[in-house]
């Protein structure tokens, strides 16, 4: 008997490794189209990476050597189990060490996991799709003005979510396990330190402030261990397995006002944790107690989730095919915000996004990409001609560099100069051998850039004009050719002439000849009034 | 309003010792009972004794070492190592005198009804003389070594608890002279009860008196004046401290092996001895008199047990009662079917054990079987948990188990068990740091077409199919995603891969499991109302622990009935008006030992019941691992609160404490309860009906592909 081959119905597993300040998490999860997701493992160790990084700017061989170990243990339950998806992930810890890059190579070469270093828009975006799915049907975000935090060990992250959709997103360097470093003075007295702490807090609560209208903030959504831990002693007893409960403003001041008062050491004989934990737990709580108190809140919400909570959430709907459409609509405001700072014109750029995203749609079969994909394809129409900004002169230039050093939030690294890309080859020259930046991309990324760039370079083509003229098309294939039947306009010269200069890398990268004609059968098929999604 | 009672008052505790000494003389009485089989009762009075070992090496030789080390701290009665010792020891020889006499009242009704006839050296006829002198010459003298014969200093290494022939020895032409002493210890390697020619019936001699009848042909141009046999018992209470163990192999072989050296805490010896020989041996062994055991009969009566293992004399024994198949899985051919469909209660000896084992089996030879993982604390020789491991193992799968190295007198055991699979490429754990793995867990993972199924076995009792048909216990069999997850944590925890990450339904020892049942107590109390009262039913081996018995009284204060069967130890005083006015305790003595332990909480209707390892004391609470998991299944859970009431309606075996620490019958009420007779009968009956239900036919067609 032979253990079944997995087809398409069988249960993917999916597994996520946390390399965080504190601890190294794992999580093994199973997702079927029936039984929906099932954890199988979730391991967590103590290695204070943020120790080092914070303190001394890089990673020592010791942490580095714990990790390693812990690493391995989880390579093995992964294999135990033949995972076939693992998304091995660092913060702050490791995205701040000055030997950051020989860490993800030990890794890769200990373990054989690809170690992927977050920046924080990714990290809040993972977040803030945890809670987004945590508080579904406890808590309504798309009428409130609504700010989430997460006190980590080495930064706070904050995300504004204004009727749903992110606005803001930032990073501050208020860690727990950072505050810690800073202010280890162990001759200090507890109350002198406390106060440097809430000092130093405080200042950076005000920059907070001058980029973050927290005083329009309705709900604050508190994430993170030590949030958990204040909801589950200030809350009723009730079952811990409560994933969403409520902080109340006073008995969050008494109690962060009882626990400042506590040296680590009584903290943990009063509360039976670990002393490596409660070392955390005034600073965190501090930060959490500044950010409560510049809000007109007067209670917060804390939610049990976590980035890797998010993370897994992504791999399922990778593994479902299904999309986050929260996600989709946070990264197109994110880019047309930018395209507001450069002075996009907005009806262009969203009209040739959505011609864009339907011959993305028509051309499935061929180009074979993600839904990923589609999203960059619409971030890079959103901004193809935000180069403008600079000079008219090769703004397709400009356009990607801009692009290329904006952060775009959802949006790993990565998938921004895939994006940027794109962009740059809406006009003129095809992707060249030349172009340096073009060949540092990896192979995949660059076959993606050619084939979406082709759909852009003649989505664009389609409003020449900038008149959004074109409105309804439809598609024909025939021998070597690709027609799009254009209905409701009399004069296609302009869109038909541009077409034929834009289509060249369409025919280089599909093998077929656009051609715009005019669709005058009346008895056409009833098709969508306009081609959006 | 009444004054708030002092809950710390020694008045409100009994002493964890002499209450022990009281469970002792409770098998006592069973072997003392006329309503007892005869063989039966052989066996309790062997119990007896090799309880009293045991209670010797470990208990008395703990408070010794205290005493030595200068404590007077008084435990929760109000007594200081020294009220206790001299407490345990005009006890303990109460104890030993009552069972010397029943036991020469059961050898005598035993030779009566046509048993065996142990014979006194006295007895012999010149016949069976004859016969064990050429026995002694051709079976027993080439295994002697006798010891030295001039100066006994130091006292020789003799291990505990053997038997000692000494002899006290003169010359044969100076008789005058002063004695000369030589030891000839009796080989344990021989049958303690030699079968001797007899005119009908079977006869048995002794080996000790056998060997002290003739050991004086070891010593050519002696002759012997005096003789006696002795027994000693050493301190085996030599922790294993493993915090920083380089090799915890070797660490235990080394304890094992110093158990030899330590100090002696009991001294047995006849009751006629030579005084001369006994003041040597006191002297020698550094014992006061309270350590001194005169004993009139055998010195190690644990060796009835070779009696009681002698095959035959079926009427003067209890009925085979022979284990049933478990309830929930009649029917069902399938085991993993089984488990898919509903949690599985094993209830043994009633049911059998045997499932257990299978699963194992299966699961080795399973190739969707990817990994399984198990604690060991006590194994059966040859036992075939350990095969079916080793052969998983070797099949490629993933094996991790947990050996528990530390398990008192089973350590050498399970040294050779640890190495036999870390032979086989299981991944071995030796214990956790400064904890015992009391927990007994199962968990085996297997790929199925629609994804990872984990089925994990929890239990009161050990893996070992031996005593599982001893043992009364309780083992749980699901596949619920809850309890596979709290499993997997628990065998990360174990094997370093994690910190505890939060428990769906388990509460471990020791971060969290006292708090979780005062919580329960405590929680009973807030939800009782006079309509309503609450109820708490508890069974376990040992309450002892402080915390939980003054909670238990704070509960009675308000008004919950508590119902305790308590096996061994029982702290707690029940009865005392104001403390614990509304809590009964009992305590069951029968042919299986009592062990499971179950936890029943009314819970203003919302009934819950934990199973666990754990009994109520603090090693269990904050020295060991040990798991408190629920039963879940609505039916399991009606199931196992009848039995709960079973045992509290026994009134054959059921013994109920006193105010004043007495342990009496329960008063006959009504028809005779015997509490495990009928759980025996209830798993007899339930096979039976599933046996006689109607014939289902059952059409064999092509197997789904998606069933294995």
């Amino acid at each position: 008997m032979s253990a079944p081959q997995s087809d398409a119905s069988a249960p993917k597993l999916v597994g996520v490794v946390d390399i965080g300040a504190n601890s190294i998490r794992m999580v093994i999860a199973q997702v079927g189209a029936d039984r929906g997701m099932e954890v199988l493992e979730r391991t967590q160790r103590a290695v204070r990476l943020g120790h080092d990084t914070f303190a001394r700017g890089r990673l020592s061989q010791r942490a580095m050597g714990a990790a390693l170990t812990v690493l391995r243990d989880c390579k093995k339950l992964l294999d135990g189990y033949k995972v076939e998806s693992v998304r091995a992930v660092a913060t702050s810890a490791v995205r701040e060490a000055a030997n950051a890059d020989a860490f993800v190579d030990r890794v890769a070469m200990a373990t054989g996991l690809d170690l992927e270093v977050l920046d924080p828009p990714e990290e809040s975006r993972l977040t803030v799709s945890a809670v987004r799915q945590a508080v579904h049907g406890i808590l309504d975000l798309s009428n409130t003005c609504a700010l989430v935090a997460e006190v980590g060990g080495g930064s706070t992250l904050l995300t504004l979510l204004d009727r749903g959709i992110i606005t803001a997103s930032a990073s501050y360097a208020l860690g727990s396990v950072r505050l810690r470093e800073h202010l280890a003075m162990p001759q200090e007295p507890q109350a002198r330190a406390v106060d440097l702490l809430r000092h130093q807090i405080a200042n950076v609560v005000e920059a907070i402030k001058r980029s973050m209208p927290l005083d329009r903030v309705q709900s604050l959504v508190a994430v993170g261990e030590e949030a958990h831990f204040a909801a589950q002693q200030t809350g009723q007893r009730g079952p811990s397995a409560e994933v969403v409960s409520v902080v109340e403003i006073k008995a969050f001041d008494r109690l962060v006002a009882d626990c400042a008062r506590l040296t680590a050491e009584k903290l943990s004989k009063k509360y039976g944790l670990p002393l490596q934990s409660t070392e955390r737990l005034v600073p965190a709580f501090l930060v959490y107690h500044g950010l409560l108190h510049a809000t007109p809140v007067d209670r917060m919400a804390v939610c049990d989730v976590s980035m890797r909570d998010g993370l897994l959430l992504d791999m399922v709907r990778r593994a479902t095919g299904e999309d986050d459409p929260e996600l989709v609509e946070s990264v197109a405001q994110s880019a047309r915000t930018i395209g507001e700072k450069y002075r996009y014109d907005p009806r262009h750029a969203e009209h040739v996004g959505d011609l864009a995203i339907r011959l993305f749609d028509e051309l499935q079969r061929e180009h074979g990409l993600t839904p990923r994909h589609r999203l960059l394809l619409r971030v890079a129409a959103t901004l193809h001609e935000v180069g403008g900004f600079v000079s008219n002169r090769a703004h397709h230039k400009h356009s990607y560099y801009l692009i290329a050093n904006s952060e775009i939030f959802g949006l790993r690294r990565e998938e921004v100069q895939v994006a940027a890309h794109v962009a740059r080859y809406h006009r003129r020259a095809v992707p060249k051998p030349t172009h340096i930046e073009f060949l540092t991309l990896p192979r995949e990324d660059r076959i993606a850039v050619n084939k979406l760039a082709a759909i852009l370079r003649v989505a664009d083509a389609l409003d020449r004009g900038h008149a959004q003229q074109v409105r309804d098309f439809h598609v024909e294939r025939r021998q070597g050719e690709l027609v799009l039947y254009v209905r409701g306009v009399s004069d296609l010269t302009l869109e038909r002439r541009a077409t034929e200069e834009k289509g060249d890398l369409f025919e280089d990268t599909y093998g077929l000849k656009v051609r715009v004609e005019e669709d005058v059968s009346p008895a056409a098929e009833p098709r969508r009034a306009s081609p959006v999604e | 309003m009444a004054k708030e009672p002092d809950l710390d008052s020694p008045e409100l505790f009994f002493n964890r010792e002499l209450s022990w000494l009281e469970f002792n003389d409770r098998v006592l009485r069973e072997g003392l009972s006329d309503d007892v089989p005869l063989v039966e009762r052989l066996k309790f009075l062997a119990i007896v004794s090799s309880n009293l070992d045991e209670f010797f090496m470990v208990r008395v030789a703990g408070l010794k070492q205290q005493l030595a080390a200068g404590g007077t701290a008084r435990d929760p009665s109000g007594l200081t190592p020294a009220e206790q010792l001299a407490r345990i020891s005009r006890r303990a020889h109460k104890m030993l005198a009552e069972q010397s006499v029943g036991i020469r009242d059961a050898f005598a009704q035993l030779a009566a009804a046509g048993g065996p006839r142990v014979l006194s050296a006295g007895d012999w006829t010149a016949e069976q003389r004859g016969f064990l002198r050429s026995y002694f010459a051709s079976e027993i003298l080439p295994v002697l070594t006798p010891l030295a014969v001039e100066e006994l200093q130091p006292f020789p290494i003799l291990p505990g608890l053997g038997l000692n022939v000494l002899l006290g020895l003169t010359p044969a032409e100076q008789p005058g002279e002063p004695l000369k002493l030589a030891v000839v210890p009796v080989p344990s390697s021989l049958a303690r009860f030699i079968p001797v020619p007899a005119q009908e019936g079977l006869h048995l001699a002794v080996l000790e008196d056998v060997v002290a009848e003739h050991a004086g042909q070891l010593f050519a141009g002696f002759e012997v004046a005096a003789r006696a046999v002795f027994r000693i018992t050493r301190d085996a209470d030599v922790p294993v401290t493993d915090d920083d163990a380089a090799d915890l192999l070797q660490l235990v072989e080394d304890v094992v092996r110093s158990r030899r050296r330590q100090a002696v805490v009991r001294l047995a010896v006849p009751a006629n001895a030579d005084a001369r020989l006994v003041q040597w041996l006191k002297d020698w062994c550094q014992v006061a008199d309270d350590d001194v055991y005169e004993v009139d009969g055998l010195l190690d009566a644990a060796a009835l047990y070779e009696i009681v293992n002698r095959p035959g004399f079926e009427r003067l024994r209890e009925p085979d009662w022979p284990p049933q198949t478990p309830r929930d899985l009649l029917g069902h051919d399938d085991l993993w079917q089984a488990i898919q469909d509903h949690d599985v209660l094993l209830f043994h000896p009633y049911e059998a054990f045997e499932p257990i084992v299978r699963l194992l089996g299966l699961a080795a030879d399973d190739a969707r079987v990817i990994a399984i993982k198990m604690t060991l604390y006590r194994v059966s020789a040859d036992s075939p948990v350990v095969a079916a491991l080793a052969r998983a193992s070797e099949k490629g799968k993933q094996v991790t188990v947990l050996v528990e190295l530390k398990a008192r007198f089973d350590e050498a055991r399970n040294v050779n068990w640890a190495r036999r699979l870390e032979d086989a490429g299981c991944h071995v754990i030796y214990g956790i740091a400064g904890l015992k793995t009391h927990a007994k867990l199962l968990l085996v993972i297997r790929r199925e077409e629609h994804g990872i199924r984990r089925y994990v076995h929890a239990a009161t009792g050990n893996y070992n199919d031996r005593t599982a048909r001893l043992y009364s216990d309780i083992g749980l069999l699901t596949a619920e995603r809850d309890f596979a997850a709290d499993a997997s944590a628990f065998f990360n925890l174990l094997t370093g891969y994690s910190q505890a990450v939060g428990w769906n339904v388990f509460a471990i020892s020791p971060t969290e499991s006292r708090a979780r049942f005062i919580e329960l107590i405590e929680r009973e109390a807030a939800a009782s109302t006079p309509d309503q009262p609450g109820l708490i039913m508890a069974k376990m081996n040992s309450l002892q622990d402080k915390a939980l018995i003054q909670a238990l009284y704070r509960a009675s204060t308000a008004g919950i009935r508590i119902l305790l069967n308590v096996r061994g130890i029982c702290c707690l005083r029940p009865g005392v008006e104001g403390v614990s006015g509304n809590i009964e305790v009992v305590s069951i003595v029968d042919r299986f030992l009592e062990h499971a332990r179950v936890f029943y909480f009314r819970n203003g209707g919302h009934d819950e019941l934990y199973l666990s390892s754990a009994d109520w004391m603090v090693r269990n609470l904050d020295k060991r691992l040990e798991i408190i998991f629920p039963v879940t299944a609505e039916a399991l859970r009606a199931r196992l609160i009848g039995a709960l009431e079973t045992y509290f309606a026994d009134n054959v075996k059921a013994r109920r404490l006193r105010p004043d620490g007495a342990w009496v019958p329960v008063r006959r009420r009504g028809n005779p309860v015997r509490a495990q007779q009928k759980l025996y009968e209830e798993a007899v009956e339930a096979a039976r009906a599933a046996d006689q239900a109607p014939l289902q036919f059952r059409p064999l067609t092509r197997p789904d592909e998606a069933q294995p």
